[in-house]
């Protein structure tokens, strides 16, 4: 991979920047009870130390926060190269691989930050929602983002190109298809019923921004499917299908996926708290049943087992080229 | 087996006739089967750097000559295409023959042997 060599304290940093805080808060805890235990008690005098070692814990836990940020803002993620060593065995598609995971992730991590930074700002009464919609809305921004570059074209007069339609469902999980699908329905099933009770508005509002996502992702996936690809040897043709359909599916479409689920989450309670409100009467827990539901669906997307899904993605594109070269 | 197209913009054949010439090509020699779906203008044109109205073109020329059906949005099909077994064994001979014999002046001309000229065949052979 190109770039500068990184030295091996860098590499470990980064590869232990998840761990580190929790490791460091712990200490922190444990000196925030010794403090509350020492309050009032007769030995305050001998434990005065604790507020002095809290703060000086406090001061290592700032620094190694903003480390941590500095080093995912770096972009260089040393576990994308051993990632991409896992799935791709030809050394030029594994460093493709490992280039597209590093982009990825840092778009994702900085679209994700700007997001929940901008969301946290709109939280208003204690709703923490806005800070979940812009985290979430960032993360698959970012994903989607880190897709749009241009790819040099070829400046030769010969130009090559493999005979073989690319199709979205080739490349896109089922799984990620029918969620996709499911959301469309589902907002329009509340649409159906904002119409039937009678109420519109803000719910309208949140069903239009669920639809809008699943057709940005519906066409960033249409996108990425269709981009350029001139003829490739097989091991490289192999790795760039890999590319392209993770691209299709975790790098954007997840996030995408978890979005539109937690802003249709919020046209169902919006539906529910207008209705009672028209009707004068206490809202049903219907409405919140619903909403915890399409939360959770949400969170599973994005947390879905990932990597091994990359793993069976890999097999599936290796068993599928060695049928086409046979 | 992947199936390549090249262009070639320096040459004096016109690039959409280079796509006819070789997509024919390929459904004469029966390795483009009837009923295969060839991708949409749009993503050859892409794939190959072109304007979508030259793939256009030469899928049009194509139609016009049978060998393939568009099926409306459904894409372009290659055709059921009645060769008998002789008659496809004689159109790939030719055409290999013909490759093979400009290959085979222009080694001559660089003053290349045999051998390196068969190994450069076979590097470009692994190479797709």
């Amino acid at each position: 991979m190109s770039g500068p060599r990184r030295s091996r304290l860098f590499d470990s940093l980064v590869r232990l920047r998840w761990i580190l805080p929790f490791v460091a808060l712990t200490p922190f805890f444990v000196l925030v009870a010794a403090g509350d235990m020492s309050d009032g008690s007769a030995e305050s005098a001998e434990t005065g130390w604790v507020p002095i070692l809290l703060a000086v814990w406090f001061f290592i836990l700032v620094v190694l926060a903003v480390t941590v940020l500095m080093l995912n803002l770096s972009g260089h993620d040393p576990d994308a190269e051993d990632a991409a060593a896992e799935l791709v065995a030809d050394p030029l598609g594994r460093m493709l691989l490992a280039r597209w995971l590093q982009r990825s992730r840092h778009h994702r991590f900085v679209g994700g930050l700007v997001g929940f930074i901008l969301g946290v700002g709109l939280i208003r009464n204690g709703n923490s929602v806005p800070a979940l919609i812009g985290l979430m809305a960032g993360i698959a921004l970012g994903g989607a983002l880190a897709e749009i570059h241009l790819v040099r074209g070829d400046q030769t007069s010969t130009r090559l190109a493999e005979l073989r339609v690319r199709r979205v469902a080739e490349y896109v999980p089922l799984v990620d298809r029918l969620a996709l699908a499911a959301v469309a329905v589902g907002a329009a099933a509340v649409v159906v019923l904002a119409q039937i009770i009678g109420q519109s508005g803000p719910t309208s509002t949140w069903v239009a921004a669920a639809l809008v996502v699943v057709a940005t992702v519906l066409g960033m996936q249409r996108l990425v499917v269709q981009r350029r690809r001139p003829a490739l040897n097989p091991a490289l043709a192999q790795a760039d299908d890999l590319l392209r359909s993770l691209a299709a599916s975790q790098g954007f479409a997840r996030p995408g996926i978890a979005l539109s689920m937690i802003l249709l989450a919020q046209a169902v309670v919006n539906l529910g708290t207008a209705s009672a409100t028209s009707n004068g009467v206490e809202q049903s827990t219907v409405a919140p049943v619903v909403q915890l539901a399409l939360w959770l669906a949400g969170a599973f997307w994005y947390w879905m087992s990932r990597r091994e899904r990359s793993r069976s993605l890999a097999v599936s594109f290796a068993t599928q080229r060695q049928s086409t070269s046979a | 087996m992947s199936l390549v197209i090249k262009v070639d913009a320096d040459l004096a054949v016109p690039v959409y006739d280079q796509i006819r010439e070789q997509v024919v090509r390929m459904v004469m020699a029966g390795t483009l089967a009837p009923g295969t779906r060839l991708p949409t203008i749009r993503q050859l044109a892409k794939d190959l750097q072109l304007a979508k109205g030259t793939v256009a073109k030469a899928y049009s020329e194509l139609e016009s000559a049978r060998v393939v059906e568009s099926n409306g949005h459904r894409g372009t099909f290659v055709s059921a295409f009645a060769l008998e077994p002789a008659q496809v064994d004689a159109s790939v001979d030719t055409a290999l023959a013909d490759a093979a014999e400009s290959f085979a002046i222009t080694a001559r001309q660089l003053g290349v042997g045999l051998d390196q000229a068969i190994d450069q065949v076979r590097r470009r052979w692994e190479q797709f």
